[in-house]
């Protein structure tokens, strides 16, 4: 499919430079990067072992199984060596419950996105930390 | 005898119940402390492969928690290991840096800073909530050493940069990152939802972040005086219709049960409203 998009994009540019009567040496130039961020995969039975961790210490209530998005993260890159490292990134809630229900919601890289530091932080340090220990206990 | 049967009894499950609560109750203590020290990294963001101040500040805080730290593993990424006995090793990444824009939210505490990105003038901001996942790294650190009787193993803490260029993690795992500071058997990482609530969380298994890259297309033309379009081979123009047909690809030309997006975020031309330029970039 990443191949299929890259030759649309070149037929594409090239198309309409054609059609706008440019010549051969002024076609557009499309570059690609020499590497991608590839997919993020959340190992299944890490997942499971997090979300015990998560439920203990904030009730099943509020722990969420999120669907997948379109953003890309780096992070895929740990778990993606030739050493297959088990890897999970997790979501941390970031908005007070009343700006939900106002529908006050300003995406990542608006402008206006704020979170809500306190009660993230101090959700996020004991999630992380009771998972952390969890995991080294073999939990 | 029967009194101290009875003592035992009701301390049981006060022990039982205290690891939990002991832990809450340390977070609490040290908040207003990461609050504060949030709001710092807020107003001071640095953007992709500039995270100078901001990895300099985060190693310092990790050596008096107590963490053995390893500046410039790629770029100004940084590797903070706390060996605790035999066990698993965990892998726990933060990213650092920020974005290009200028923040509008009119927090006391949101940023003024402005860089010089590729000759423009333009603000910097935390606008992916890499200040909560820094805070949020820095506040497990100290408190996995506070409770560090309660595992073993070996805690290798990164602190990454350049993640929305999609470079850091590359540059890291480049520098040695495994072969220096060993292969984890675990990689956690967490990051800032902005539509679930506080105090929750997000898992989702299998495939949940995308596969990414950016592309840049260098649309040439021939420029002239605006008022001649006929002596021009207008390059605004072939760039525009290039925008709208690459609306078609994921239209027309997926699989419409396949998933892709194709999004142009920046488009670059031209000086003054009389000039056709010769160059546009997307």
């Amino acid at each position: 499919m990443r191949k299929l998009v890259h030759k649309r994009i070149e037929e594409i540019s090239r198309g309409i430079a054609i059609a706008a009567g440019l010549p051969e040496d002024k076609m557009p130039e499309v570059r690609f990067p020499e590497s991608f961020t590839p997919a993020l995969y959340n190992n299944p039975e890490l997942v499971d072992r997090i979300w015990n961790s998560g439920v203990r210490v904030l009730g099943p209530e509020h722990v969420i199984d999120e669907p997948p998005q379109m953003v890309g993260e780096d992070f895929s890159r740990y778990g993606s060596t030739e050493h297959n490292v088990p890897t999970v990134m997790m979501w941390l809630g970031t908005v007070p419950s009343t700006r939900i229900q106002n529908g006050d919601l300003p995406g990542l890289h608006s402008p206006f996105y704020y979170p809500d530091p306190e009660r993230s932080i101090e959700t996020g340090v004991l999630v992380t930390t009771t998972a952390l220990i969890d995991l080294f206990n073999g939990k | 005898m029967k009194r101290q049967v009875l003592g035992l009894l009701i301390l049981l499950p006060i022990i039982l119940a205290s690891d939990q609560p002991d832990l809450e109750r340390q977070v609490r203590a040290n908040l207003d402390k990461l609050v504060s020290f949030y709001k710092q990294l807020h107003q001071n963001p640095e953007i992709s492969l500039q995270e100078k101040e901001t990895s300099a500040l985060l190693a310092r805080e990790m050596r008096e928690i107590g963490f053995d730290v390893t500046q410039q593993v790629g770029g100004y990424g940084i590797v903070a290991v706390l060996k605790n006995g035999n066990g698993p090793r965990i892998l726990y990444r933060t990213d650092m840096d920020a974005l290009p824009m200028a923040e509008k939210t009119e927090l006391d505490y949101s940023s003024n800073k402005s860089i010089d990105y590729n000759g423009i003038t333009t603000g910097t901001m935390h606008s992916c909530g890499h200040d909560v996942h820094m805070t949020t790294w820095l506040g497990t650190a100290q408190a996995m050493m506070d409770n560090k009787k309660q595992w073993k193993g070996t805690l290798v803490m990164i602190g990454q940069p350049a993640e929305e260029i999609g470079a850091g993690a590359k540059l890291m795992l480049d520098a040695g990152l495994y072969k220096k500071f060993g292969v984890p058997d675990f990689g956690f990482g967490l990051h800032s939802s902005p539509t679930l609530p506080s105090g929750s969380i997000g898992l989702g298994k299998g495939f949940t972040f995308a596969a990414t890259e950016s592309v840049d297309i260098v649309v040439k033309g021939v420029g002239a005086h605006g008022a001649a379009p006929h002596m021009s081979i207008d390059p605004v123009v072939v760039a525009s219709m290039i925008v709208m047909d690459l609306q078609t690809i994921v239209s027309r030309n997926l699989n419409p049960l396949e998933s892709a997006v194709v999004t142009v975020g920046a488009i670059k031309g031209g000086t003054k409203h009389n000039i056709i330029p010769d160059e546009v970039t997307l």
